[in-house]
């Protein structure tokens, strides 16, 4: 299934789509997340962070690409721990957004780093961007499933999209600290759980969410990738 | 072992009695007694009731010596609860005393909302443990005889979190969860609803 990325600048059209592969990859029994490598990774004390960067309501993909979100989210409300609804209504509150803190401090890597090299080495990625996020003791961020459009763009800048499959497209955390209590993320429908030095994998389309409650910051290396090693069930 | 006010008054040997608690204890971190569908009125909620610190153990369960929150410029905003306590007389604080064999009970609406949270903590439930003790409650109370439940008004919405000890509540509306009173927990709400629990200490 080739990679359409039109299909990012239909919210609701997305959201099936991701919604359908959930179902399938369930059905396959496949985890929604899976521990890939452990070991150490650079934590670069030379990067710029931005602070309270905030969850943001899905832009077109052109525009994310001239804003550089990084919450390209998509999501709809769901009715229970899975992603089983069939529709909903969106993260579009009628009268606004009931968080404050669904904001995230993050520091980018840039393409050039060694950090990316490392990360693209590891993981059999042809591109790859990655960032540090950083989530503050109180915050959240709610429900979503990434448009990743920066990717996207990024195939399309490099006229190589027709080259991926949609399953292509890789999503990792990587933990540069032990989990600590209070500390709480959730893939699908399972509770993630993790050491220092481990490197999970989430599909693309998985939905996700995450607090910490505990009185010490949470920093992840979030990724996404894009590469022809085949790490899930072929879904097509 | 009976309930000693002497510890209930000092935090850090309550910390030290709910870890040894902890460490002696082999069953789950939470049972879930039954499932039962109850109306409850609206009641009037008092907003963003602050969680109160004094309850948590500093530094439970990791090594990390720091507290939660130094002073009250450390606290954020988002560490509370909408909150009703049940008066005497309530049909329902009634009703789950009567099938829960309570003999004395503290109940509590507490609404979550959504982007707020609740740091890891025990309860010592002072306050009320004094109150059963004017009542002639708390003579030959064991601690384990102080009973913790919470019962859920909803199914659980993806980005809900409530962990208790290791284990993460997955409960659906109408389920009464009980759990021993020195069990760590936590809670958060990254969901797009707010959540409804009945909390409930009892002996």
């Amino acid at each position: 299934m080739k990679i359409d990325p039109h299909l990012m600048n239909d919210r609701k059209a997305y959201y099936f789509f991701c919604e359908d592969l959930f179902q399938k990859h369930k059905a396959k029994g496949e985890p929604c997340y899976k521990k890939v490598w452990e070991g150490e990774m650079e934590h670069p004390e030379d990067l710029k962070f931005q602070k309270n960067v905030q969850f943001e309501l899905p832009h077109p993909l052109e525009l994310a690409k001239v804003e550089n979100n990084y919450f390209e989210a998509i999501d709809y409300e769901v009715d229970g721990p899975a992603m089983s609804c069939a529709d909903g209504d969106s993260y579009e509150f009628a009268e606004g957004s009931p968080y404050t803190n669904d904001v995230l401090d993050r520091a980018v890597i840039p393409q050039k780093h060694r950090l990316n090299d490392k990360v693209k080495e590891i993981l059999g990625l042809d591109y790859a961007r990655s960032m540090i996020n950083t989530q503050l003791t109180g915050n959240i961020i709610p429900p979503h499933t990434d448009k990743n459009s920066w990717m996207m763009n990024y195939l399309i800048d490099q006229k190589v999209d027709d080259n991926y499959d949609w399953t292509d497209i890789k999503r990792y955390f990587y933990f540069y600290d032990d989990q600590k209590y209070g500390q709480m993320m959730m893939m699908g429908d399972e509770m993630v759980t993790w050491k220092k030095g481990d490197m999970i994998e989430y599909p693309f389309w998985m939905k996700h969410t995450s607090a910490n409650a505990w009185h010490q910051a949470r920093p992840i290396l979030s990724i996404t990738g894009c590469g022809k090693k085949v790490t899930w069930n072929n879904l097509d | 072992m009976k309930v000693d006010f002497d510890i209930l008054s000092d935090k850090k040997r309550f910390q030290d009695l709910c870890e040894e608690l902890n460490r002696q204890h082999t069953g789950p971190d939470y049972e879930i007694l039954w499932n039962k569908k109850i109306d409850f009125p609206a009641y009037d909620l008092a907003s963003d009731v602050y969680f109160e610190y004094g309850d948590k153990p500093n530094d439970y369960p990791g090594d990390e010596t720091s507290s939660f929150f130094l002073g009250d410029r450390d606290k954020p905003k988002n560490a509370v609860l909408d909150r009703y306590i049940l008066k005497e007389g309530d049909p329902i604080k009634a009703r789950f005393e009567q099938e829960l064999g309570l003999k004395a009970s503290r109940m509590m609406m507490n609404v979550q909302k959504q982007g707020t949270y609740i740091p890891p903590h025990s309860d010592r439930g002072k306050s009320f443990l004094l109150e059963c003790r004017d009542k002639g409650l708390t003579d030959d109370l064991e601690w384990l005889q102080i009973k913790r439940y919470i019962y859920f008004l909803q199914d659980r919405q993806v980005g809900q979190f409530f962990q208790v000890g290791d284990s993460q509540l997955d409960c659906k509306a109408g389920d009464l969860c009980q759990f021993p009173m020195f069990k760590v927990h936590t809670t958060a709400n990254a969901g797009p609803q707010v959540r409804h629990v009945l909390a409930i200490t009892g002996v």
